[in-house]
């Protein structure tokens, strides 16, 4: 009853920039102040789920200009795109996922 | 008109809408500031900018904030959408007090800057014995 009527903290969507070329698809994800073990990715074909937890506020009475909250962002992918193969890499708060094409699919993405 | 309803609806829940209807400008990080006594914690999101590309500094009650965003070089690839921002930063802050500049410290991690800044000790309230 009680986790009923408790609050869910707020999620974000965090900025992406998308790329693609004949190498595949690249995705840039910012997601400031989430660390490596706080992110979860879960790539799946045709899907990409990111899930960044952030550290809680400071103390101390607060004047915000971001609001402090985790992050959650759903992304559709080609079916051109091998999603087996995927790489992701996160470094200063900027998370990198690269895509390569099916077979023969990259002069399709090109 | 319901796609519009949406679209602002997704503005308000996102950082991008946060945003674009409080950040002063347009590529500045946005900061926090957050005071409990004489103890004051700034933080401000920087993602993807090193440590070496930041320049603090300090003075009396201002902070001044500035730094360099790297961008890859693209390559063969084509953005085909952008929703990051870029360019270089330099913004100047005002605190709520004169600050000592010997007790502060700053770390980035995680593209989180965070900066601990404690009040100058002529700014500090001094007790008065009664006799």
């Amino acid at each position: 009853m009680n986790a009923c009527l408790t609050p869910s903290p707020k999620t974000y969507l965090p900025k992406a920039d998308q790329w693609l070329g004949p190498e595949g698809a690249r995705l840039l994800v910012e997601l400031p102040g989430v660390s490596r073990a706080g992110l979860t990715l879960e790539i799946t074909p045709g899907r990409l789920a990111l899930t960044g937890r952030v550290r809680r506020r400071p103390p101390g009475g607060a004047q915000e200009e971001y609001p402090i909250g985790d992050f959650y962002r759903v992304f559709t992918l080609s079916p051109l795109l091998n999603t087996a193969q995927a790489q992701a890499q996160f470094e200063d708060g900027v998370l990198e996922v690269r895509l390569p094409p099916k077979g023969d699919t990259a002069s399709c993405l090109a | 008109m319901i796609d519009q309803l949406f679209d602002l609806q997704a503005k308000a829940t996102s950082h991008q809408g946060y945003q674009a209807w409080f950040t002063p400008q347009g590529q500045s990080p946005l900061v926090n500031l957050y005071q409990e006594g004489d103890q004051l914690t700034l933080t401000a999101e920087i993602p993807g900018v090193k440590k070496t590309d930041l320049t603090l500094e300090v003075k009396d009650n201002l902070l001044h904030l500035a730094g360099k965003r790297q961008r890859r070089s693209a390559g063969k690839e084509q953005l085909i959408h952008r929703e990051r921002g870029g360019g270089d930063f330099d913004r100047w802050l005002s605190l709520p007090f004169k600050v000592n500049p010997e007790t502060v410290s700053a770390q980035v991690q995680d593209g989180l800057l965070e900066i601990k800044l404690e009040k100058a000790a002529s700014e500090k309230a001094t007790s008065i014995t009664l006799h």
